[in-house]
């Protein structure tokens, strides 16, 4: 188990290089400077010229790229070209802020798709099932601003229970965590349903019926513990999508988290703060890879690692 | 059933004690469309970080409610040498810094040579190159050396705040915003990127303690979100409405509308160096097929004045309101087109040497006023027989191009300082090195503003700007649209914010709660 981690660990350091090398890659072929935008259009060639050599902008691309990777292997993620602050400061400012909110949204997200699957499966064909299934159609086709708008005006501004936006009190997390939670517990119930009532249909659950167990131990200690295998690996998407969500769910509601950090900074052009996040991002996920992998495992002893 | 009843007493208690805005009085919490960038004087990029760094830096003078005069801040009297070559300033007495250090000319002199060194990267240093050298003869006394009279200087004084010598020569220039320190009327508490910068009444301010404690800045990126943080009370100032939900907050009775007249002018401009727009009855045409009016009625929903010209009318006296104007007139637009050569082909669009009118102007994604408008103009230049092509582009795309100059037309806004120096815009040499992005050049236009900027007697001045406006407007060196109002909203629990054209930064000490 231990060597097949470390090998799945091993084998995610070229792949973290390779992003890191394509989104640096991705920055210098887009279209404008982030000197000309930190320097105003107000700024003089001289000023400019001076700005660049000051972040070595004016080297060729690979020299660029080592001296950044060096730097960043180093622990020194450099500063931000817009702000001048380092890039650690930063990030670990807004950092939490997103962890925060994404532990929130999955619990969240957890809390409504487990139960709401179950019995969506468990009472199949009844109205149950089909308000189910409709909540989960909605929310996965509703784009996630528009739920956030949506959740605004309802809940903070006609009804007054949330803050519209911004942080302080648990209060404020609610609706950002909703918005941000609600599309993917709705792919995540439907994940449950269908797997649920798949492994439903097996004989060792009429066996178990059989036996004249009661339908809940039936559903949740032997149904639902084999359904998890397909479950799992929805759950994998999970960071990939948390991080899309983030983005948008951070800037209407005023988050002060990576998302919205991620979002200023592309639309700077801020080089090193870009990818420093992005950097962080691709780590998380390959982790987040990883750790499903394992969990496999765990769930279910068929599965062998090695 | 008791504990239910004990669970709703808990739910309903948690939702009215937490939720119910509970902030003292005194605090007053204003709500920005972005996160402030560097606060450091010498160091401002944007409005946002200007209109922070305002409340806790002062200039040596500055403007307020109204640009038809500079007032007093940090300096109190100020005399311009009869050869315009040096300027001698009187400190305001007994001015401290945050921390209680006393203010001296020392501070200034210091703040204006870290401007000037090229290692501060400072992006306005371009504007100051003027000054020579700068000298403290006593501690309340400072006088610039310039290297030739130059007119815009004491609006140039209003633009720059003092920081604080011997704080910042400690602390360094990186790393600035939390430790900001200056004589304004309001400390810095805190910054937390992207949530609050946060700051507090400065109980020794020269001009006396304000009345709010607290003063919150809160970054909402989403204008629909500040307008309705703002309707529910959860923030007293909202910055930057559209105008719909400034139309809707506006009417609800807990909100004042706060209409803040902009120096900004929106224009659509014609690139002057193709050859298509050589003909200057070409170039009034389209003045005359633009309903400008039009614009600011449908799009603007009421929130710009009418333009004539780069100067707005609410900039003091510098304004020229006799120039030439250009009503809306498809059919004079169609006669000048005619005379230049024009005729209309078979498809509707003019044609002249075989070739069609036909061109294509950038303008900016994701602006919805800027679309509306693009999408108008393009029908009004069709009525004429022109055919305009949209192009939209992301803003660093749309940089690389106007850094390029490549382009036929755009379609944008300027804002200019209250001084009408507009030699950076206007002059043939800033189509290279500066903003003359509607590559106009005329020799006229450019003595006017040589002079202009060398002439220090206001009177001469006012003569030398308007002739420059009246030759902008008969010229078309741009068709100048529209000056945008900044729409925000004040809750009805405060008073005291300055409605008058200072769009840039708007001064929050005189801000109180009502009774």
């Amino acid at each position: 188990m231990l060597k097949y981690v470390m090998r799945r660990i091993l084998v995610a350091i070229p792949l973290v290089l390779g992003i890191s090398f394509v989104v640096f890659g991705l920055m210098h072929l887009a279209p404008g400077d982030p000197v000309r935008i930190l320097a105003g259009r107000e700024a003089t060639q001289e000023v400019i010229d001076s700005i660049s050599r000051e972040w070595g902008f004016d080297k060729p691309f690979l020299v660029q790229y080592f001296v950044w990777l060096g730097r960043a292997l180093r622990g020194d993620m450099g500063r931000s070209v817009i702000s001048q602050l380092p890039v650690s400061f930063l990030i670990k400012s807004s950092l939490g802020y997103t962890l925060k909110l994404n532990f929130w949204a999955t619990l969240l997200g957890l809390a409504v798709a487990f139960p709401l699957g179950i019995l969506a499966a468990a009472k199949r064909q009844t109205w149950i099932d089909y308000t189910a299934s409709a909540l989960a159609l909605v929310g996965m086709s509703m784009p996630g601003f528009w739920l956030s708008l949506v959740l605004i005006i309802v809940f903070a501004v006609k009804l007054g229970w949330f803050p519209t936006s911004g942080t302080g009190t648990w209060a404020h997390y609610v609706l950002p965590a909703a918005a941000l939670g609600f599309s993917w517990a709705a792919g995540l119930m439907r994940m449950v349903r269908t797997s649920l009532l798949e492994v439903l249909r097996e004989d060792y659950v009429r066996t178990a019926r059989a036996k004249g167990l009661r339908e809940r131990v039936v559903l949740v200690r032997h149904a639902l513990r084999n359904a998890l295998i397909p479950i799992i690996t929805v759950l994998g998407t999970w960071l990939a999508y948390m991080v899309v969500g983030t983005v948008i769910v951070e800037t209407i509601f005023a988050w002060p988290g990576l998302g919205r950090l991620l979002t200023t900074a592309l639309l700077q052009k801020d080089f090193f703060l870009v990818q420093a996040i992005i950097l962080m991002i691709s780590v998380a996920v390959v982790a987040a890879n990883l750790l499903v992998d394992i969990m496999y495992a765990v769930v279910d002893p068929r599965v062998r690692l090695g | 059933m008791k504990k239910a009843m004990l669970l709703a007493l808990t739910v309903s208690l948690l939702l009215t004690g937490c939720f119910g805005g509970a902030q003292p009085k005194d605090t007053f919490v204003y709500a920005l469309e972005a996160d402030i960038v560097n606060l450091l004087p010498v160091r401002l990029t944007n409005v946002v970080s200007t209109t922070v760094s305002r409340q806790i830096h002062e200039p040596l003078v500055k403007y307020e409610d109204t640009y038809d005069e500079i007032l007093p801040a940090l300096a109190t009297e100020w005399d311009m040498d009869p050869s315009g070559l040096s300027w001698t300033f009187k400190l305001r007495p007994n001015v401290k810094w945050h921390d209680g250090q006393p203010f001296t000319s020392e501070d200034v002199k210091y703040t204006y040579e870290k401007l000037l060194d090229p290692a501060t990267k400072s992006v306005q240093r371009a504007n100051y190159q003027v000054i020579e050298k700068i000298e403290t003869p006593d501690p309340l006394t400072v006088v610039f050396h310039l290297s030739e009279p130059h007119g815009p200087f004491l609006d140039k004084m209003s633009q720059i705040p003092i920081m604080a010598k011997h704080h910042v020569s400690v602390v360094g220039m990186d790393d600035y915003n939390n430790k900001a320190i200056g004589t304004g009327p309001f400390m810095m508490v805190e910054w937390v990127p992207n949530d609050h910068v946060k700051l507090q009444a400065n109980p020794n301010y020269w001009g006396g303690k304000p009345a709010i404690e607290t003063l919150v800045f809160k970054p909402i990126p989403e204008a629909s979100v500040r307008a309705m943080a703002l309707e529910k009370g959860e923030v007293h100032y909202a910055d930057r409405l559209t105008a719909e939900d400034y139309a809707k907050v506006a009417k609800s009775n807990k909100v004042t509308g706060i209409e803040v007249q902009s120096l900004a002018f929106a224009y659509f401009g014609h690139n002057n160096r193709n050859p298509l727009f050589a003909d200057k009855r070409v170039r009034q045409a389209l003045a005359y097929a633009i309903d400008r009016e039009s614009i600011v009625r449908d799009v603007r929903k009421e929130a710009a004045i009418a333009a004539s010209g780069p100067i707005a009318p609410t900039n003091g006296e510098w304004f020229n309101p006799d120039v030439k104007q250009y009503e809306y007139d498809p059919e004079k637009a169609k006669s000048l087109l005619a005379q230049a050569g024009w005729e209309m082909g078979s498809d509707g669009f003019l044609q002249k040497d075989g070739k069609t009118f036909s061109f294509s102007v950038i303008l900016a994604t994701g602006d919805e006023t800027m679309r509306s408008q693009g999408v108008l103009i393009q029908k009004w230049l069709k009525d004429v027989g022109i055919d305009l092509k949209l192009e939209f582009l992301d803003w660093s795309v749309m940089n690389d191009r106007l850094d390029h100059r490549e382009y036929e037309a755009m379609m944008l806004s300027m804002t200019p300082t209250a001084d009408p120096d507009q030699y950076n815009y206007w002059h043939s040499t800033a189509i290279d090195n500066g903003f003359n992005d509607w590559c106009y050049s005329n020799a006229q236009v450019d003595k006017l503003l040589e002079q202009g900027r060398r002439e220090t007697d206001p009177v001469v001045r006012k003569e030398i700007y308007d002739q420059v406006q009246a030759i902008l407007a008969e010229d078309v060196a741009a068709v100048f649209l529209y000056h945008p109002k900044i729409l925000g909203g004040l809750s009805k629990n405060f008073t005291g914010m300055t409605e008058g054209p200072v769009g840039q930064a708007q001064l929050l000490y005189k801000v109180q709660p009502v009774d």
